[in-house]
């Protein structure tokens, strides 16, 4: 039985000065946690990339500055995370699992932990492991491998994980 | 009777992954994806999820037509698993042959190659030529423009009604 993690958002949108939607200092903060961290992963734990890579006219993001743009810089991985991943997922949402091929590959593995790590907290983070909490899959988020645009935000998406979603949170 | 594509058979349930990988082996000369191929022969993965996603997709796609989520969906399969050859005698574009090898062994190419083969298709007939029976809801291609159903039986059930 494998581990599973799910890394969400590692693009240039979030983590580039150019980005669309640039997290500024949590930025960098978190490049080098995650990049520590994606280091000391076990071997037999399977690495999936999650990027946003929205249509143009998409009307869901109506409310929202645009970022994510297909064609554009913003749905790129960063160099510096390149090197971990086993499959890189492109969704158009902010859940991993709506409309991709990763429920697929993760009933293929059949894991006992899901571990979502990325940005941005309140987004695809917590809509990420809502939808593997539904499916029945024990999830796991490490906190300081998280962030958000705004602290405030950070903190409600951790406590729903936590106490509505009964996600473990470290 | 002529036989449906490969993608159109996998949603309506009539093909086994082990059919997809002997479509493959059928069709590929590279002896790195065939030797990749015969292994996978050997275990047996379930693709009923897969199914049962991409059987919605192809609906959304007769539906709203061609938009990023489907792109998405093509892509995520594509881009890790398979790498296409495409040879042309005459330099052009009439003749070509296409081929596909397999990029990993670990990764979704089963999958892989039934989206390839819908992208083939599409590239083809365009997307007008993919449809949804009215009656029993498989899906069918090439039966022409205004076609609704599948098959004269379904056909003939609707007409009894």
């Amino acid at each position: 039985m494998n581990n599973v993690l799910i890394a969400c958002g590692l693009q240039r949108a979030y983590f580039h000065s150019t980005g669309t939607r640039y997290l500024g200092e949590r930025a960098e903060v978190l490049k080098v946690r995650l990049v520590e961290y994606l280091k000391s992963v076990p071997k037999d734990t399977v690495i999936f990339y999650v990027r946003e890579v929205h249509q143009t006219n998409d009307t869901f993001f109506l409310n929202s500055k645009s970022y994510a743009l297909v064609g554009t810089p913003d749905i790129e991985i960063l160099e510096i995370f390149k090197p971990y991943a086993k499959f890189i997922v492109n969704t158009t949402r902010y859940s991993a699992l709506y409309r991709t091929p990763l429920e697929s590959e993760l009933s293929k593995l059949s894991p006992k932990t899901v571990t979502v790590i990325g940005v941005e907290t309140h987004t695809n983070v917590l809509f990420t492991a809502e939808e593997l909490r539904n499916m029945g899959y024990e999830v796991a988020v490490p906190e300081p491998l998280t962030c958000s645009e705004d602290d405030y935000l950070h903190t409600a998406a951790i406590n729903l994980l936590s106490n509505t979603l009964s996600v473990r949170v470290t | 009777m002529r036989l449906e594509p490969l993608f159109i058979r996998l949603a309506n349930g009539s093909v086994t992954y082990t059919d997809v990988v002997d479509s493959l082996l059928a069709t590929t000369t590279h002896e790195p994806s065939k030797e990749i191929a015969t292994k996978a022969k050997e275990i047996s993965v379930d693709l009923s999820v897969f199914k049962r996603d991409f059987g919605n997709m192809l609906q959304d796609l007769i539906d709203n037509g061609i938009n990023q989520a489907l792109i998405n969906y093509v892509n995520s399969y594509m881009k890790p698993s398979l790498e296409e050859i495409v040879e042309s005698s005459n330099g052009g574009r009439t003749g070509e042959k296409r081929s596909i090898i397999i990029k990993a062994a670990d990764a979704p190419w089963v999958e892989a190659v039934v989206c390839y083969n819908l992208c083939l298709f599409i590239k083809a007939y365009g997307i007008k030529e993919i449809k949804q029976c009215a009656v029993c809801k498989k899906f069918f291609t090439n039966k022409g423009k205004y076609a609704v159903y599948c098959s004269d039986m379904c056909k003939g059930s609707r007409s009894q009604r």
